[in-house]
């Protein structure tokens, strides 16, 4: 069953919802390149996984929300993710999202840019169309700044620590947190704070899905090394390649043999002498360190969904914590 | 408070809104800034308005520069969209922790414009600017001096 059926969530209903923010932009020519760019993006689809997670939240409040407010609440989420996408894929320099041709290829590095700097600053218009002024600040605050502003502090964090093999763990849990986790936890809050839920559910509620975004990178982090290229789109041990430093290498580090193979990759190093300690890695004890630190953040989501079981709804955060804990994509 | 005086404050703020990962360094003394500062001194508002619309200016204007200028070379690239990226999402934080409400609702529609003219290749620059002239000619009357 999909994630959106299991919540009972209407995902076409927020589709529609991005695609009316771009078609209903007055500002916008009828025959525009930002216009098409958006509704393909829209149009190819994808999990939805932070609109949910904004719907998700709201459950827990003490009134239901305005459902045009929500649902472009949950928009807004999308575009935020997208946006931070298409910045992405320009920075990997990815030629392919979903099995389509990714944005920047299809024009190039400038207009790919602005068109996800025009779906930020469509969204912030928006968000200004329908919420009280209190709301707007709330959503504005935490999904609009905090949570960019940290995805760019994660980015930086990566770029400031490529080949840095004396990384140290809480700094790759703060970049791991600032790029994936936060966003997350942001969407779940800003869903229960629209429902005017209780602080500490909010709280409660971000914590949830600081703890589900963690396991999700580490898992994703792993699956670099686990899956096959096919599977992947890239090759085996890429972020290594590329200099990142993530949860297994720093577990294998700490071995004496490996972690001295480790350090005598470089950014010059062969595709071969990479593949090598990649392999070395892939059967080393690091792996399962990982997993069990995984692992530790799925419990952590566990007990946080037993302190909300007041909640009818802590059955949708359980129905999330086994999308995250059975994943293998 | 003096253009300078106004121009070294807005600047103290800004470093320390900005993270030291990011490593970003602001540059005082442009003569856009100076520009700007001298066109708020004009207008009856309290220095820390004048500040924070300053600030706005400044952040959102650098931001656009990063995003207006991405080169094909990796490194080079990687850091222009991060950096307009950072400054954009710390124009939204500086301007929500100074109550700016009424200047985030009124410039949305305005970076919009930008992004969208700056795709078709139309000039764009003079936008920002303007659109901040207007929303403090529109707000404030001109501070009156004495003359003596």
């Amino acid at each position: 069953m999909k994630l959106s059926d299991a919540l009972h969530i209407d995902v076409d209903r927020i589709d529609k919802e991005m695609i009316d923010l771009v078609r209903y932009d007055r500002d916008l020519p009828v025959f525009s390149v930002v216009k098409r760019s958006v509704l393909d993006l829209i149009q190819a689809g994808g999990k939805r996984l932070r609109p949910m997670l904004v719907i998700v939240g709201s459950r827990f409040g003490t009134r239901e929300p305005e459902a045009k407010r929500l649902v472009r609440l949950a928009a807004a989420a999308e575009f935020v993710h997208a946006a931070s996408l298409i910045h992405d894929d320009i920075i990997d320099g990815a030629e392919r999202r979903r099995q389509q041709p990714t944005l920047h290829t299809k024009t190039n590095n400038y207009t790919a840019t602005h068109v996800a700097n025009y779906m930020m600053a469509r969204i912030v218009e928006a968000l200004f169309e329908y919420s009280d002024k209190e709301e707007q600040g709330s959503a504005l605050q935490d999904l609009i700044s905090a949570a960019p502003s940290r995805l760019c502090l994660g980015e930086y964090q990566q770029l400031n620590t490529r080949f840095d093999y004396d990384i140290r763990l809480e700094t790759y849990l703060e970049k791991t947190m600032n790029k994936t986790a936060l966003l997350m936890a942001t969407c779940l809050q800003v869903g229960a704070r629209t429902a005017e839920s209780d602080e500490w559910v909010s709280n409660k509620l971000y914590a949830f899905g600081r703890a589900v975004g963690m396991s999700f990178q580490i898992k994703d982090d792993l699956l670099d090394f686990e899956q096959s290229e096919g599977k992947l789109g890239k090759p085996v041990g890429a972020d290594l390649m590329n200099g990142q430093v993530t949860l297994p290498v720093i577990y294998a580090l700490r071995e004496e043999q490996l972690g001295d193979q480790i350090r005598a990759l470089h950014e010059g190093s062969s595709v071969e002498e990479f593949q090598f300690v990649i392999d070395q890695i892939r059967s080393s004890p690091a792996m399962d360190q990982a997993k069990e630190l995984s692992h530790r953040y799925m419990h952590e989501a566990w007990e946080l969904i037993e302190d909300l079981r007041e909640f009818k709804a802590s059955q949708d955060l359980e129905t999330i914590w086994h999308y995250f804990n059975d994943r293998d994509f | 408070m003096s253009t300078s005086q106004l121009m070294t404050q807005t600047f103290e703020q800004l470093t320390q809104q900005l993270a030291p990962d990011a490593g970003i360094a602001i540059e005082v003394n442009t003569r856009w800034v100076k520009e700007m500062a001298h066109f708020l001194n004009e207008y009856d508002m309290d220095d820390a308005r004048r500040q924070c619309i300053l600030g706005c200016y400044v952040l959102l204007r650098l931001s656009l520069q990063s995003h207006g200028d991405v080169q094909e070379d990796k490194q080079e690239l990687t850091r222009k969209i991060l950096d307009g990226d950072y400054l954009q999402s710390i124009y939204y934080e500086y301007a929500l922790a100074n109550h700016a409400m009424d200047l985030l609702n009124a410039l949305a529609p305005v970076i919009k414009t930008i992004h969208i003219r700056r795709i078709e290749g139309k000039p764009a620059e003079f936008i920002l600017p303007t659109a901040i002239h207007q929303f403090v000619t529109y707000r404030y009357s001109k501070a009156a001096y004495e003359v003596i």
